[in-house]
């Protein structure tokens, strides 16, 4: 991609709603808030955008073809429209889908949308099929079980503490605090009162993991031939990267533990963007955790710390707003669930963080933040932006 | 022209959470999977014979659930080995929420044991119920085999394994 | 006006046998029926492959994330895999995107589909408008209907033509028994003035590619044919619009796809129109401008250089459509330096216009 067939390009629009339990708005409406969101914040109008990607979770709300029924509050109408469905990916496949549109040439302004009404469905329903309806659903224990399964093989491998975790899970809630769009945002909550809420499944408790949400975040994309004339500090986009696993759940040795997908996702925009310490030359990250344990992983397989050294990071302070590289200033998933619009929201809360906008929880002088999505089976997405312009 | 409820505002920007109404459907959808010629030959052999079979392809890779294709070599996987049915635990839990099991739709009796089984023989894992309930008896690493049901209940499913037990 | 990138060529074709139902393959198995072809024909491994753009719907795998029943068939592990909900024709543009940008250079391109596994009237109803729509118990034969009473209301056409153009279709089949406009207007009336022969019949189907950079291309030695150009547009869901049997965004979607390729709709030697109702075969060939009346479908009845194969009326599964037709226009384009375009459809009363031009050359076609 750092190539000069490439077309650089820039978040130059962020948009999100108020995540939470939305009963006062349709799912429709809550995709429109956010695109108008991104759209006013920088004078844009659809006759601006020239093509649309939509990030959604369609077995959640059970409508099919949903971008189909949507087409006018996705702003879609005449232009081209592309649904994706990716899982806990979604929102960042669909950031990375208008990076594509936009660098191959094809488009100018690209609109991407990631949204969700957790509160319309049922999320186990739509989670139980997930799993291969041959191999296992017969077997399956949702994705708590499967989580929970997962945090045995990290704390085995790192000797991670439910205290640490615990302390992940309270970090998250407390920044949230700062973020008027967070879901969950709990200014007293302590390690005590994590570990000593309901056990979901040994060793996650109900504190230890995401909620689900309603909510919907919005971005606009656009060339280096226009990106100056919309922001005055587009976030560039200095590198993508998108890695999968083998098919099935327990294909990946380790899973969370050694994150296949993650490490090599990371490697490839880490090589693009020339980073070679990503804890000294990044100055924020937005890491897609589903539960608190994967947080510490994560930081690991994205070579914040040695392997086996997570509970370190989180007990060193290093991952805090005032640490040396802040992790989810945003309060990150175990805040704020919309399935589909939680892996853009880190692609937002990143491109704010650069553009400078992030309020409350702005870190001082960011020039690189990183984005990550992770969801289907062990399906990374990342994204690596930047305040100055990339070199050639 | 009247309004239908005068609790609800004809100026939208009025709205608020409390005036929302919600509307109760039931999306219900009904699949027939074919299982195709790799699963139709695993579970006949495991309910006929009580046997697990993994595929293989030519440079040994041996992967459960069998497929078509090894996605590491990118080579078809022509041969069939048999794994287990011992095997270690890779990962494991004790869920204790309730979950509604996707092939009766009743809801499985909680506490139950869940894992990751490596079966001996496989270079990957499947998840199964364990038969333990109590956290400080399972772990990763520790051993455990298949309990299959009896022949005369078996339907060629994977609960034809009834749960894995644990031996240490 | 936005520049182009690079190129991209398409060096593999494959296909599933498809059938109305293919109940002997789980659904990666039907996938990797068309997959190996491709690679054998690209004659490239599965392992030289660095990523995918795959195309499914959820509701039909009966599946949350359904490319998760393919993404080890091509190239996922380890590698990187796009997913559009939409027609195949939309992921091979995005395949193309990623082409262009240099984030990928050696791609499969999948387009999957077992539509006996689940059941029409329900799926298809979850596509209506909850608070509105779903009440009234509707489906897509229900709008096919409304749509074609609006079309033989204007008087051009005739449930006859539409028959005709099927019949042709259908004639051109292996997968589907031929019939003629006969037995269409005499199959019993699905919704009126619709019959029950004038919709696609269900279809378990796989289409492949594989596709690549102009430097991979020479690096493998491949020969080729062009994409030149693709492009979509969408438009108002069917009960924001007020005339059914028209499909003017689909003419701006050619327009569009030409004016980019440099081409006039004259330059276009074969062409597929890919709709799952007869009646709408009048409607998108008026909309791209291939004439009107008796005189267009003469031309669709007679024409073999327009569905050569028939496109989704002879036997394709939605989602598939459109990419099958890449796969079968890009043989033909093998055999002379030539033109093609090809229409796929998404959504309700085709609600989404695809549109992928293909061109050979002449070096390709002396291989």
């Amino acid at each position: 991609m750092k190539s000069l067939d490439a077309v650089r390009t820039a978040v130059v629009a962020v948009g999100q709603t108020e995540h939470g339990r939305r009963l006062d708005a349709s799912m429709a409406e809550l995709a429109r808030e956010a695109i108008d969101r991104a759209l006013d914040s920088k004078g844009l109008t659809l006759e601006d955008i020239d093509a649309v990607v939509a990030g959604n979770m369609e077995m959640f709300e059970g409508i099919y073809l949903v971008d189909q029924l949507f087409v006018g509050a996705l702003g879609a109408l005449g232009k081209p429209l592309y649904k994706l469905n990716t899982g806990g990916t979604v929102g960042a496949s669909t950031a990375l889908a208008c990076y594509h549109l936009v660098a191959s040439g094809r488009h100018e302004r690209v609109l991407g949308v990631g949204f969700q009404k957790q509160s319309d469905g049922s999320t186990q329903a739509a989670i139980t099929t997930v799993g291969d309806p041959v191999w296992e659903r017969a077997v399956m224990a949702g994705a708590i079980g499967n989580f929970a399964s997962m945090a045995s093989t990290y704390i085995a491998e790192s000797g991670v503490t439910p205290e640490q975790a615990a302390k992940v899970a309270v970090l998250a809630r407390r920044n949230a605090c700062l973020n008027p769009y967070a879901h969950l945002r709990m200014p007293d909550i302590t390690v005590e009162e994590v570990l000593e809420s309901e056990m979901l499944a040994y060793p996650i408790h109900r504190l230890d993991m995401c909620p689900s949400s309603d909510g919907a975040a919005a971005i606009v994309m656009a060339s280096e031939d226009v990106a100056g004339e919309i922001a005055d500090q587009p976030a560039w986009v200095h590198a993508v990267a998108t890695v999968h696993d083998q098919q099935y759940m327990g294909d990946s040795p380790k899973r969370l533990a050694v994150m296949r997908s993650l490490r090599g996702a990371a490697a490839k925009a880490y090589s693009i963007a020339g980073i070679d310490y990503p804890l000294r030359q990044l100055d924020v990250a937005e890491v897609y955790e589903p539960a608190s344990y994967a947080l510490l992983a994560m930081c690991e397989n994205l070579g914040f710390c040695a392997m086996g050294d997570g509970g370190r990071l989180i007990d060193d302070g290093v991952i805090t707003m005032e640490g040396q590289l802040p992790v989810n200033p945003s309060g990150g998933v175990l805040a704020t669930n919309p399935v589909g619009a939680t892996a853009m929201i880190r692609v937002v809360e990143a491109a704010s963080q650069v553009m400078g906008l992030a309020g409350e929880h702005q870190i001082p002088d960011v020039k690189l933040a990183l984005a990550t999505g992770y969801g289907g089976n062990a399906w990374t997405d990342i994204i690596i932006l930047g305040r100055q312009r990339p070199r050639r | 022209m009247s309004d239908p409820d005068p609790r609800v505002p004809a100026d939208p920007r009025e709205f608020n959470r409390e005036q929302a109404r919600r509307i109760e459907q039931q999306v219900t959808l009904h699949y027939r999977f074919a299982a195709g010629k790799y699963a139709s030959r695993f579970f006949a052999a495991l309910r006929d014979e009580g046997k697990i079979l993994a595929s293989r392809d030519r440079q040994g890779n041996v992967m459960m659930p069998p497929r078509p294709v090894c996605g590491l070599s990118g080579l078809p996987m022509d041969e069939w080995v048999e794994v287990g049915p011992g095997g270690v635990l890779a990962g494991c839990t004790i869920v204790y929420v309730p979950f509604i099991d996707p092939m009766t739709g009743v809801q499985r009796p909680v506490p139950y044991g869940f894992g990751l089984v490596r079966l001996d023989g496989a270079d990957t894992s499947i998840y199964h119920l364990l038969d333990e309930t109590d956290p400080q008896r399972i772990g990763v690493g520790k051993r455990v085999e298949a309990v299959f049901k009896p022949v005369q209940e078996r339907t060629g499913s994977l609960a034809d394994i009834r749960h894995f037990r644990l031996l240490d | 006006m936005a520049r182009t990138g690079k190129q991209t060529w398409i060096i593999g074709l494959g296909e599933a046998r498809s059938a109305p139902k293919r109940d002997d393959l789980a659904i990666n198995e039907l996938a990797w029926e068309a997959i190996s072809p491709a690679l054998e024909d690209a004659g490239v491994a599965l392992s030289q492959i660095t990523g995918a753009a795959t195309a499914s719907q959820d509701f039909w795998d009966g599946r949350t994330i359904s490319s998760m029943n393919v993404n080890e068939l091509v190239g996922g592990t380890t590698g990187s895999e796009a997913k559009v909900a939409a027609d195949g024709a939309q992921a091979l543009a995005y395949a193309a995107a990623r082409i262009a940008d240099d984030d990928q250079h050696l791609n499969l391109v999948l387009a999957h589909a077992k539509e006996s596994q689940g059941d029409p009237h329900a799926i298809e109803i979850a596509a209506f408008d909850p608070f509105f729509e779903r009440q009234l118990d509707p489906d897509e034969t229900v709008l096919a209907g409304l749509q074609a009473q609006q079309l033989y209301a204007t008087g051009e056409f005739t449930p006859q033509h539409a028959a005709e153009v099927l019949a042709a279709c259908r004639s051109r089949s292996e997968v589907l028994e031929h019939i003629t406009a006969e037995q269409v207007l005499a199959s019993p009336l699905s919704a009126s003035p619709l019959h029950e022969l004038d919709r696609a019949p269900f279809i378990d189907a796989a289409a492949a590619l594989v596709v690549c950079s102009d430097s991979m291309r020479q690096a493998l030695k491949a020969g080729g044919v062009r994409v030149a150009a693709t492009s979509s547009r969408t438009s108002a869901y069917w009960s924001q619009r007020e005339s059914l049997h028209e499909a003017p965004l689909a003419g701006q979607a050619a327009q569009e796809a030409l004016a980019l390729a440099g081409w006039s709709i004259d330059d276009v030697d074969y062409m597929e129109l890919n709709t799952p109702y007869s009646t709408q075969q009048l409607i998108v060939a008026k909309a791209l401008g291939l004439g009107g009346g008796e005189e267009l479908v003469r031309r669709l009845r007679s024409d073999a250089a327009i569905n050569p194969s028939g496109g989704w009326l002879a036997g394709a599964a939605g989602g598939v459509a459109g990419l099958r037709s890449v796969v079968r226009m890009t043989r033909l384009l093998r055999q002379r330096p030539s033109r093609a375009l090809i229409y796929s459809t998404t959504g309700l009363c085709l609600q989404s216009h695809h549109i992928v031009l293909l061109e050979s050359s002449a070096e390709e076609v002396s291989r």
